[in-house]
């Protein structure tokens, strides 16, 4: 047993291979952390992603559509899931740390940021809306929505099942927007339920989709007029 | 803001940090004064040496795994 104190013992380097502050530096860091001049963390990445995140023209896109605090801090984490893409431990780990703190539907809000689904859609709305209120309210709108009016289309989905229920949804409850959205090998299938779905509210709908080599997303969008069919 | 990684510094140097910030430890978890075990402030989960995360001015110490100082950067999202 040693009789010294742990800032003795760090001192001195008591334990090998991980850094041991000095008394000077441990000071200097508890006035930094009392004076509100630094966090400590054991993982700073995110942090620091977040930080540079905010300066970017996506988060000022974003920021400028979404005013609802929590989810602009959804969107925040969609942007830094982006920028994880690459990285799939660490993507993981934010992905596990928003579900824990928040739950999944936040996740699949700041997912719906992280594969550009919704400034796709924010893109199509923007020159119907008559004012930036407005299209906050849709934006928001679409976001709190989302485990309704949008649906990822997986491989392994059966086709005439998800098309008897989003035409179902879509022509129960006539959304300003229905979005479908798959990724790969799930695309075949999205083009399928879009076809078929789109047989039974094409009087009320119309459809534009985004087709790129290796994702799928379509919009059902309402359409507004005199001659609009009694679904 | 200064962000400071804790991830390279010795379990010594953590404790005597606590140790300087009024709390303690049993070489696993973090205790405070009276040598309970500290619980996350959102999650209410027992914080450890390896998880622990400390914030800027209130000396608070989070569960870095739990995912609260996601908590903490949204309700301190102007000064971040």
């Amino acid at each position: 047993m040693t009789s010294e104190t742990p800032i003795e013992q760090a001192s001195k380097g008591a334990v090998k291979g991980l850094l041991d502050w000095s008394a000077e530096r441990i000071e200097a860091f508890y006035n930094k952390i009392k004076n509100k001049e630094a966090w400590a963390l054991q993982d700073p990445s995110i942090i620091t992603l977040i930080k540079e995140e905010k300066g970017t023209p996506a988060w000022e896109f974003y920021s400028t559509y979404i005013q609802n605090p929590h989810l602009r801090h959804l969107a925040q984490l969609g942007l830094v899931l982006r920028r994880l893409e690459g990285d799939t431990e660490k993507l993981k780990n934010l992905r596990d740390k928003i579900v824990r703190m928040y739950g999944s539907k936040d996740l699949r809000q700041a997912e719906f940021v992280q594969s550009k689904i919704l400034s796709r859609y924010i893109a199509a709305e923007i020159d119907t809306t008559k004012s930036k209120e407005d299209l906050t309210k849709k934006v928001e709108g679409m976001l709190n929505n989302i485990d309704r009016d949008y649906r990822f289309v997986k491989a392994n989905d059966e086709l005439d099942k998800v098309v008897d229920e989003v035409a179902k949804y879509i022509q129960g409850s006539l959304p300003d927007v229905y979005v479908l959205a798959s990724r790969l090998s799930a695309i075949k299938i999205c083009k399928k339920i879009t076809d078929k779905v789109m047989v039974q509210v094409e009087d009320n709908y119309q459809i534009e989709s985004i087709s790129e080599q290796d994702e799928y997303v379509v919009f059902f969008r309402r359409k507004i007029g005199e001659n609009m069919s009694e679904l | 803001m200064e962000i400071i990684s804790l991830k390279d510094v010795s379990k010594n140097t953590k404790i005597a940090i606590l140790e300087k910030m009024g709390y303690k430890s049993d070489g696993t978890f973090v205790l405070d004064k009276d040598g309970k075990k500290v619980l996350d402030k959102y999650t209410h989960t027992e914080v450890k040496l390896d998880n622990m995360a400390i914030l800027p001015g209130s000396i608070l110490i989070l569960n870095e795994e739990s995912g609260s100082v996601l908590k903490y950067i949204e309700e301190h999202s102007d000064d971040i």
